[in-house]
């Protein structure tokens, strides 16, 4: 398991992706945090944190597309399915790798509260758990991302699709407003309402620790994670 | 030791292997034989792990490669018909992730990598980026990584496809070679390579094994057809009414021949009989030279093709 972590991770920084990520992360963050913080001197880091939300369903899929659909294009995935270590090990492997390239730039950014010290008084707890959130939620995005990767052979249609299914994610709290209440429609909307990844994160936002929604999203990180090493099952199967 | 017992595979309707048993022994080279498509590279796939089977069970050394997949897997060692590389990788880089990915304790993990790259003769490229390397070297690569470990086993799909005719005759070498001391299974759809390498050929098509036979015993099957291939300087006209009356002679087949005024005829002898010395008398008695004259051996292809071939119109009856 071990080797395929390394491997994966080194692989964001041989081909640039990691980089990328990194650099596009924090200059869309490094740009909310001077409007919101600096310009208009909010002590509220939480604030910046809810109004980047929208760079997950952009960046996220760059980082997942090629996990495992990239391993079957170039059909390195022989080697890992035949070798002696278990589906669920190459999964784990594969997905703290992403879960590492993804926290690179979230250390950078556990520095801005400190600076925002400088200034005046900051709630540094608010701010640090809704960076908790922030990152729990990122995961829940990369074992999406995974998720679909291992469903298809082409790192293009895994970023185009995750893509899609995080906007959708994202649009889930308007698109459920929509329907009307009572009879069936109210279940509708309490199943809609199961996918509302990002409503969790409002409490936090408004400086509130929700130990719900923290489970609600280790939950997301399980079922996906589990998706995807009975997705790599059933393709043996088939 | 490899048991295969009633393996099937379906890709929907599509049956790529069907009921194929067989048991491949220890320490012995055996060659999977059969056109594009007749399900050798879904078998390797099975018995590796890569793919699972639809029906019917594969043990390696008595591990079943479902229920104990690791310990199967251990043994094992495997090219894939398009090696296994991440391009992105250095040589070393590679070989030393798949050596941990096989858990070979890391205190022997150089060592072992020092041995396969040597016996693979890699050891020039051992800094190159795998990208920018030559289709025998990643040939070598792939080979490489298959052997760290030492496993027992050692299945190759297709080794020599894609390469050119020296790198062929090297990597035959190397296989002869590994052949001493490991269980090696390879396809090939190349008839001439299995009997060059091999001492057991298995024979599939459409996904069924049509024959196992030693290299030995499909040797001797191209003996045995007992024609006799003749060019006489006669018309053709002339040399039919001498054979019509020879009664050794159960039928015939007279071509024009290449060289001029000859005939190029195969006989077929009453009980497979060697009647090489009549034919020379009898066409000396009439005044016409023979040029050349030689048993007809089938050549493999012909064989294989037999083989092949009985199966398809066994399917349509």
């Amino acid at each position: 398991m071990s080797a395929i972590y390394i491997r994966d991770f080194k692989s964001f920084f041989h081909n640039m992706m990691g980089y990328v990520f990194a650099a596009f992360f924090l200059v869309v963050v490094g740009f909310y945090m001077t409007a919101y913080n600096l310009v208009y001197a909010y002590s509220q880091f939480e604030y910046t944190l809810n109004a980047t939300l929208f760079i997950f369903f952009i960046l996220i899929p760059i980082l997942t597309m090629r996990s495992f659909a990239e391993e079957r294009k170039s059909k390195t995935d022989q080697l890992l399915l035949t070798s002696p270590v278990t589906v669920t090990q190459v999964v784990l492997g594969k997905y703290l790798a992403l879960v590492s390239a993804f926290l690179i730039p979230m250390v950078v950014i556990a520095f801005y509260p400190l600076l925002l010290t400088q200034f005046g008084d900051v709630n540094l707890k608010a701010a640090y758990g809704c960076l908790i959130a922030f990152i729990l939620m990122g995961m829940v995005f990369l074992a999406l991302g995974m998720f679909i990767s291992s469903l298809t052979e082409s790192p293009i249609a895994a970023a185009f699709i995750s893509f899609g299914v995080m906007l959708v994610m994202f649009l889930m709290p308007s698109i459920a407003s929509l329907i009307p209440d009572g009879g069936l429609g109210g279940v509708l909307k309490s199943i809609l309402s199961w996918f509302q990844i990002t409503s969790g994160f409002d409490s936090f936002a408004g400086g509130i620790f929700d130990l719900t929604s923290i489970v609600y999203y280790i939950s997301w990180i399980i079922v996906f994670y589990a998706l995807t090493v009975q997705s790599i099952q059933k393709r043996r199967w088939c | 030791m490899i048991e295969i017992k009633n393996l099937v595979k379906r890709y929907g309707k599509h049956v790529a292997v069907d009921h194929l048993s067989c048991t491949i022994e220890d320490g012995q080279i055996y060659g999977f034989l059969g056109p594009n498509g007749a399900g050798k590279s879904t078998t390797m796939n099975i018995i590796t792990g890569y793919l699972a089977a639809s029906e019917g069970t594969v043990s390696v050394n008595g591990h079943d490669i479902l229920e104990e997949p690791e310990e199967a897997k251990k043994s094992i060692g495997y090219l894939p018909e398009i090696p296994p590389l991440y391009m992105d990788m250095r040589v070393g880089e590679y070989l030393e992730f798949a050596a941990r990915l096989k858990k070979i304790p890391k205190d022997k993990i150089e060592k072992e990598i020092k041995r396969v790259t040597k016996e693979t003769s890699i050891e020039d490229v051992y800094r190159s980026l795998i990208k920018t390397l030559s289709k025998g070297f990643r040939q070598r690569v792939g080979l490489a990584c298959a052997l760290l470990g030492d496993p027992g086993i050692l299945i190759l799909d297709e080794p020599t496809v894609g390469l050119d005719p020296k790198q062929i005759i090297e990597i035959r070498e190397l296989i002869r070679h590994l052949g001493k001391k490991h269980t090696v299974i390879l396809s090939s759809h190349i008839l001439s390579e299995v009997s060059a390498v091999c001492d057991h050929v298995l024979i599939l098509s459409h996904g069924k094994l049509v024959a196992s036979e030693t290299t030995e015993e499909l040797g001797r099957r191209s003996d045995a057809s007992g024609e006799i291939e003749m060019t006489v300087r006669a018309a053709k006209r002339h040399l039919a009414m001498i054979l019509d009356c020879m009664d050794s002679v159960k039928d015939y087949r007279i071509e024009p021949s290449e060289e001029a005024d000859c005939s190029d005829v195969i006989i077929d002898p009453v009980n497979k009989e060697d009647i090489r010395e009549r034919l020379f008398y009898r066409m000396a008695e009439e005044k016409c030279p023979i040029l050349a004259m030689s048993l007809k051996k089938s050549s493999l292809e012909d064989i294989f093709l037999e083989l092949t071939e009985n199966d398809k119109e066994e399917q349509k009856a």
